[in-house]
């Protein structure tokens, strides 16, 4: 008995010495990201999209052994604050994130809050993501720290208007957006790559969110016969009026829907009229067997239909988990630094991070960007074609 | 687009968005110069019609028509609720009234915006189709729009000025007191006002909801406009309803049309307020 006791003993006593070095996610460290997004209000479903992709991506991530940074092995935990998609709010989060929680990665959802919390963020040398648009107020030489998850507008052009100029024969456009700032924004980068294009712009037009009736722009806008109409940030159901509104006009060139829309109320609001209509962004399928799965995996786990919204978020927890690892570190200044070099086989296809030949600096996710237009007879969405940006952004 | 066709599209489009205002302005209208109240509801009142409509037709799935007949039916019955609990004793009391029609235009935005949420709603238009006019193009729902706003017009015109009850209307409008003597029952044809007024929103609803969408935000417009309206026109003026909903239908369309939808805005609040300056009672005052 004595015997078998010490063989015993000893065997515990190495295990336990030696358990803690081993990559055993039993042992693993936390590694906290906040995630600071809108819970409630009418930005409420895009915020939840971008927390359950994060849900799912650090499940994923802890299940296969987590993060791994030389010897040691990091879980990722996830720590979440309401940020209603208000400015004031989004700064009290990332105060109780940085100064309570002590965390060192945030995600932030909302163009006015990542605006509003960058200083904090690079005063505290945060490694911060920002689901927005704000182009170069929200990701510029002095927000090092800040990353941009979605693709702009400016990179959506840059990326499929080429192929419509040369696809549709195109040489005059007319530009209508909203008249706020994000829309303001997404006039001015079609008008850049529109020009770069050699294009003429006939007309530009901006009113209201929620404008009841756009039959007296697009009068004025159609008079000018534009052979493409790009409608800028109409979205809601904003864009689909107009849609319908223009032709029922007789407008019958080139329809270009650069901003996020919503099929289901594009299909209600314009049925009938979205024929040849071309969106971006929008997919006809699966953009990739990864889309598949995180779609199959969000309906198992949370007992409710997918929403493609959730798409554009799965990528972040990757790129972080990638970045991490190729620093060799989980200080954010030198995961930032790795940041560019960071490529990963991600929901849209390859996603890397570029983007200084226009901000300054190296910050925005870059992926394949779909052209889709919605053929009338069959009544469905149907790709036209994949672009990229080059290679040098 | 041709000069013709362009010019018909303005004029299209100006009478469609007068029709659209001036059946809003004219039960808001009706309930100032009778009640002496302002109803900032009214916009709140078309939204809820327009839902009902969504649901008697999207939701149970009921031909577009008898929904509309439901739809115009209970907004009025909603409308002689409102006057007997919640406006009738608040009777000639600007101020008051004010405040409760606020609280009730945010509760009941909200309500709403709880059960359907924030995403626009569309009813399956009934109306489907487009027409060439000298080169324009003519869709058959804002063809709806115009032939049975101006009927409606037409018909509250005529029972203004032609009927027992119009006259009654009249009289109140014009001297309570007197017509209290005459044996008019003011309860009667404050309960008339509300039927009519609610009525006059539901049919725009009915008429316009094909051609746009519907979320509990679509009252705000067709209440802003129909303030200015009213002020334009002259409190308690049907008539000058009618004629300031024209103007502002029109400069909306023609400065829209030339300009921005924006400039088309800061053009129609200039007009008003120059006519203001000339005319502070508006344009046809005290002319029911």
């Amino acid at each position: 008995m004595r015997k078998m006791f010490c063989p015993s003993v000893l065997a515990l006593v190495i295990s336990l010495t030696f358990i803690p070095f081993l990559p055993n996610p039993l042992f693993a460290k936390d590694l906290v990201i906040g995630i600071n997004t809108p819970l409630s209000g009418a930005a409420a479903p895009t915020g939840l999209g971008l927390l359950r992709a994060m849900e799912l991506a650090a499940e994923d991530i802890n299940a296969t052994g987590g993060i791994k940074v030389g010897k040691e092995s990091y879980t990722l935990k996830l720590i979440t604050y309401d940020n209603k998609y208000d400015a004031k709010e989004a700064v009290a989060s990332v105060n109780k994130l940085i100064y309570n929680d002590k965390v060192k990665y945030i995600i932030t959802t909302g163009g006015t809050c990542v605006i509003a919390v960058n200083p904090l963020i690079t005063e505290n040398k945060i490694l911060h993501i920002g689901y927005t648009y704000g182009g170069k107020k929200a990701t510029n030489p002095n927000t090092p720290y800040t990353f941009r998850s979605i693709m702009e507008p400016i990179q959506g052009h840059s990326a499929l208007l080429p192929y419509i100029v040369e696809k549709f024969k195109v040489k005059t456009i007319a530009l209508t957006s909203t008249d706020d700032e994000t829309g303001l924004i997404q006039a001015e980068d079609a008008e850049v790559v529109a020009k770069r294009l050699g294009l003429t712009i006939t007309d530009k037009a901006f009113a209201p969110r929620g404008t009841a009736d756009f039959t007296p722009m697009l009068t004025k806008l159609i008079a000018k016969k534009p052979q493409a109409i790009d409608f800028g940030a109409w979205a809601g159901s904003d864009g689909p009026l107009a849609c319908k509104q223009a032709k029922e006009l007789g407008y019958t060139g080139v329809m270009i829907f650069s901003y996020s829309q919503s099929i289901p109320t594009f299909e209600k609001v314009a049925a009938g009229f979205m024929d040849g209509v071309l969106f971006y962004g929008i997919y006809a399928t699966d953009p990739s067997p990864i889309a598949t799965q995180a779609a199959k995996r969000y309906e198992e786990k949370y007992k409710q239909k997918f929403d493609p919204i959730v798409w554009r978020n799965v990528d972040v927890g990757y790129v972080l988990k990638k970045a991490i690892e190729t620093a060799g570190s989980v200080d954010p200044t030198a995961v930032k630094n790795v940041m560019p070099k960071v490529q990963i086989d991600g929901v849209f296809g390859r996603t890397r991070i570029g983007g200084k030949s226009y901000y300054g600096i190296d910050c925005q996710f870059l992926f394949p960007v779909p052209l889709t237009t919605y053929d009338g007879k069959q009544k469905k969405l149907v790709e036209l074609h994949r672009g990229g940006m080059p290679a040098d952004y | 687009m041709d000069t013709v066709p362009f010019y018909i599209q303005v004029f299209t489009n100006g009478v469609v968005l007068s029709c659209y205002y001036i059946l809003v302005a004219v039960g808001l209208n009706l309930i100032m110069g009778i009640m002496h109240i302002v109803n900032f509801a009214q916009g709140t009142v078309y939204m809820l019609s327009a839902m009902l409509l969504y649901i008697l037709c999207e939701e149970l799935g009921l031909n577009y028509f008898f929904s509309g007949a439901l739809a115009i039916a209970g907004t009025a019955g909603l409308g002689i609720l409102m006057e007997r609990f919640l406006f009738r004793r608040l009777l000639g009391q600007f101020l008051p009234s004010l405040v409760m029609s606020l609280g009730l235009l945010l509760a009941i935005e909200g309500a709403v915006w709880l059960r359907f949420g924030i995403i626009s709603k569309a009813v399956t238009s009934p109306f489907r189709g487009l027409f060439k006019f000298w080169g324009a193009s003519i869709s058959y729902e804002r063809v709806v729009v115009i032939v049975g706003g101006l009927l409606l017009i037409a018909g509250l015109f005529i029972f203004i000025r032609h009927t027992k009850a119009g006259k009654a209307i009249r009289a109140v409008e014009q001297d309570r007191e007197a017509a209290i003597l005459h044996g008019i029952e003011i309860t009667k044809i404050c309960r008339l006002v509300f039927i009519v007024s609610f009525a006059l929103s539901a049919a725009a609803a009915f008429l316009v909801s094909p051609m746009l969408v519907i979320d509990p935000n679509i009252g705000h417009t067709p209440l802003l406009k129909g303030l200015v309206i009213i002020v334009l026109g002259g409190m308690g003026s049907v008539t000058g309803t009618l004629v300031g909903g024209f103007i502002i239908g029109f400069i909306e369309s023609i400065a829209g049309s030339f300009f921005d939808p924006t400039i088309a805005s800061i053009f129609s609040f200039v007009i008003l307020v120059g006519i203001l300056l000339v005319r502070p009672s508006g344009l046809l005052p005290y002319r029911m």
